[in-house]
């Protein structure tokens, strides 16, 4: 495992993204395992088939505005300065408002550090049919990004996206 | 009847069915009333659009999944009600410092209408449930519908003491016997104890709408009526909501920045 922060990486990003919500889409996409399969063992056709359906009926306003938090997401984190961490995800604490999952890095000094990294409601996880258990993943390493948070003393900040070791990804937001 | 002329009505004929005929109907209870029951959602719903490729869910677009390049929309201004003069200043001062005041930030019941529409709608011939999967936690409203007056031995409450009629095909709610501690949105809008909430809800076929109006003679110049929510039924059930602890305020910044549109 690996630590490396990535300060600033996307500023010029964020100053494109304005304050909105993504109007819904309907869309799915055979190929492979999803992230369900994967956590629950092998489904049958039918039931994969009724899961890529379940997908494709997933209509609505997907996040990216301000409701992504009970608060706001900038009084409590710095909006430019982005990192990046390697890790293992040891803990996801499935509350509201905002979900929280715990990353073990190894710091510089060869230490391990724990990292405490606020994301969306729980109930918009459910509706984007991400489970706890998808977002703890196999225990094996992952990558985070997001902010930090203001208070640099503190190892903690808001996710805008995981990323498993073997490619796949849920991304929460595309605002930071 | 030569071709062209029924090819022509039968298209005629199908805009029609369209328009009327075969337009969805609206759902009624054995006893006639229309059937208001089910889980029913509307307004931001932030990653009911998630899309997948079957292994990465995107819940916000992004570029490795196809589809996720969405149409942007923009939040609907944000409704305040309207103060008496004397109420201005204290309503712009727990504005100011929203981090610290507001009551929704401390996982508290949002009351109502800030709690927004019920979540899940329980119908008989006497009462509706409203259920309601808040990120501050579970909430639920019972309302007779029976002829009842208001009882008379309750302590105020968050969401109030609420009683229902049926108005043709309309439902209308009207709740009093709130407590003072609430807000009607997340900007300082305060309120008094005298506080009513009517709320309306009618439904077309699939469509529900969602209409509240706010009185409260003693804070507001006059009734706050809200804009009109569409809302439809949702193909999920609602669930207990996790337990809420919120835990950043102390790291915030800006005591006025908030962006919680309810």
């Amino acid at each position: 495992m690996k630590h490396k922060i990535r300060p600033n990486a996307f500023i010029g990003m964020l100053a494109t993204v304005a304050i909105s919500a993504v109007a819904h889409q309907i869309f799915s996409r055979a190929a492979g395992k999803s992230l369900l399969d994967q956590q629950r063992g092998p489904r049958s056709r039918s039931e994969r088939m009724k899961r890529q359906l379940v997908w494709a009926l997933l209509i609505g306003a997907a996040a990216g505005g301000p409701t992504l938090a009970h608060h706001s997401v900038t009084g409590a984190f710095d909006a430019e300065d982005h990192f990046e961490i390697e890790g293992r995800i040891v803990e996801v604490e499935w509350v509201n408002p905002h979900v929280y999952i715990h990353m073990e890095v190894t710091g510089a000094d060869g230490q391990p550090q724990r990292w405490a990294l606020e994301t969306a409601p729980t109930q918009f996880f459910r509706n984007a049919g991400v489970s706890k258990s998808m977002l703890e993943g196999d225990g094996g390493s992952a990558t985070i990004t997001g902010i930090r948070g203001h208070d640099k003393s503190q190892l903690i900040g808001f996710i805008s996206r995981i990323t498993f070791a073997d490619g796949r990804f849920i991304q929460v937001t595309d605002r930071f | 009847m030569n071709e062209p002329i029924k090819a022509a009505s039968g298209v005629m004929l199908a805009a029609l069915c369209v328009a009327s005929v075969c337009a969805q109907e609206t759902p009624r209870t054995p006893s006639g009333r229309v059937d208001l029951s089910g889980v029913w959602f509307g307004g931001f719903q932030p990653s009911l659009g998630a899309v997948t490729d079957g292994e990465s869910v995107c819940m916000a677009s992004c570029e490795e999944i196809e589809g996720s390049e969405d149409v942007r929309m923009q939040f609907p201004p944000t409704e305040r009600p309207t103060y008496k003069p004397e109420y201005l200043a204290r309503v712009a001062e727990l504005n100011e410092n929203q981090v610290i005041e507001d009551p929704v930030l401390r996982c508290e019941n949002p009351g109502l209408p800030r709690i927004g529409a019920p979540d899940k709608i329980v119908q008989t011939d006497s009462e509706l449930v409203f259920l309601y999967d808040d990120v501050n936690g579970s909430f639920w409203r019972v309302i007779p519908v029976d002829g009842r007056g208001y009882r008379e031995d309750l302590e105020p409450t968050f969401l109030g003491d609420a009683l229902g009629r049926w108005e043709g095909g309309s439902l209308v709610v009207e709740t009093v016997n709130f407590v003072d501690e609430t807000w009607l949105t997340d900007d300082g809008a305060i309120h008094s104890d005298q506080l009513r909430v009517v709320e309306r809800f009618s439904r077309d076929g699939d469509t529900l709408t969602y209409q509240v109006t706010v009185h409260d003679p003693v804070m507001l110049a006059e009734p706050w009526v809200k804009q009109p929510a569409t809302l439809n039924p949702a193909r999920f059930e609602i669930v207990e909501s996790p337990p809420c602890r919120e835990r950043s305020l102390p790291l915030m910044q800006d005591l006025s920045s908030h962006d919680n549109p309810r």
